[in-house]
């Protein structure tokens, strides 16, 4: 099974204080892993290294085999990341859900009649199309999560990187994202605190140190 | 003001200021503004409280031209300034802020500058929502503001956490920017239709125009 996404002994410094250090973790196509971990041991940070938005004290980030030496690298498998931040706040880039659903399509040049119909169809597939003309800074925090999801699905990336998916949403919205993530066959990085969620959603669990990563189940 | 076009009430109201406030003030001038106020009515209350609050500085202004002797002038500026604030009170009242930034798309004004322009909206809207929080929170630990230390301390500390908090949200929309493929634009849907409302509109401001020509 090819690798998707390997890292080998990366550390991670911040002001000063070693977050993390040898962490090796490879994650192959289409398979599940969750990372958990203590408030501050750096998991967000990881996945923000797998991101390509923060770079590690030393190399040995690899994506699809191909190693990333730089931030810059990172570029040509943009389209191929899809980055869920913790606060999706920050994700959103246009006000209606619909024009942000399909911005990513625009901007790789798609036309707007295609991108439209496209996010038409991805919000059908997530069961929010009727969210589709909402602002979406007036919408709840669960269906700002899906609305994000959708968002970043658009472009079809193999890889998905998941920031606390489910932090403060009940148990409705929780349900619902975990059958959109079951169903859904890419490779995928969640980082999570819910125990129930990621039992659930991750055969493969790992947790997260000042010394690495530690393979729970 | 769904019932309205977005881009008609922008050159509306940019049109309509202009006139009113390089002319001397005439009855036609009263046309639009009721016109909207009539469209508006359920809202009417509110916006004047606000073109109250509003006159606690156009009245500054009156006082001053009026103590200077200039009281024909003061008058006619008070109300040229009162009839440019109500009318876009209520053109603007329904408006999120969003609507504007799509106008200024619908009338091809250059993208960076509507990109610019709905960045700033949303960065607003976000340090608003957090000074609100903070507002909360602060209140919901007891405090209470008193002309002493520990209150300007307090307050010093409020600013402090949302000019960190502002800096942490830019470096988030700049990451947003890097993962989305942000190319300098934003995409949004334009919406052409215009209703019998906008027409009236227009054809008050139309006349204005017309009977400033031909008057």
């Amino acid at each position: 099974m090819s690798c998707s996404i390997n890292l080998k002994s990366v550390s991670y410094t911040k002001a000063k204080k070693e977050i993390f250090k040898d962490v090796t973790l490879n994650v192959s196509h289409e398979e599940k892993v969750a990372i958990v971990g203590a408030n501050g041991s750096g998991k967000s940070s990881l996945l923000k290294i797998i991101a390509g938005l923060i770079a590690p004290n030393n190399k040995g980030v690899f994506l699809f085999h191909d190693e990333m030496n730089s931030l810059k690298d990172f570029k040509k498998y943009r389209s191929d990341l899809g980055y869920l931040p913790q606060d999706v706040s920050d994700h959103f880039l246009c006000p209606t859900v619909i024009e942000d659903v399909m911005f990513a399509l625009c901007a790789i040049g798609e036309l707007k009649e295609v991108s439209y119909e496209k996010a038409c169809e991805i919000l059908d597939e997530l069961g929010i199309l009727h969210l589709k003309d909402r602002i979406i800074y007036e919408l709840s925090g669960g269906e700002q999560k899906i609305v994000a999801l959708a968002g970043i699905l658009i472009t079809k990336p193999k890889i998905l990187l998941l920031d606390e998916p489910t932090n403060a949403l009940d148990e409705e919205a929780e349900n619902k994202i975990i059958n959109i993530l079951n169903a859904i066959k890419k490779s995928m990085i969640i980082v999570s605190h819910h125990k129930t969620f990621i039992d659930r959603l991750a055969p493969t669990i790992y947790k997260l140190n000042e010394k690495g990563l530690n393979k729970l189940t | 003001m769904n019932r309205f076009n977005a881009s008609v009430l922008l050159i509306c109201a940019f049109i309509y200021t202009l006139f009113v406030s390089f002319n001397n003030v005439e009855i036609i001038y009263f046309l639009p503004v009721v016109f909207v106020m009539f469209c508006e009515y359920k809202k009417l209350l509110k916006i004047f409280k606000k073109l109250l609050f509003l006159n606690l500085f156009i009245v500054m202004i009156f006082l001053v031209l009026a103590v200077q002797g200039n009281m024909e002038e003061a008058i006619t500026v008070y109300i040229r300034t009162n009839m440019i604030i109500l009318f876009n009170l209520i053109v603007f009242s329904h408006s999120n802020g969003f609507d504007i930034v799509r106008a200024l798309n619908e009338l091809k004004f250059p993208k960076q500058f509507v990109s610019s322009v709905y960045f700033t909206l949303k960065m607003i809207q976000t340090l608003t929502q957090e000074f609100k929080k903070i507002k909360m929170t602060l209140k919901s630990r007891g405090f209470k503001a008193k002309t002493s230390l520990f209150t300007y301390e307090t307050y010093g500390n409020l600013f402090g956490h949302i000019f960190v908090k502002s800096i942490i949200k830019s470096n988030a929309l700049k990451d947003s920017f890097a993962l989305r493929g942000f190319n300098g634009r934003i995409y949004l849907l334009n919406n052409n239709s215009l209703s019998i409302y906008d027409g009236v509109l227009i054809g008050f401001i139309c006349l204005i125009a017309l009977s400033k020509v031909i008057l």
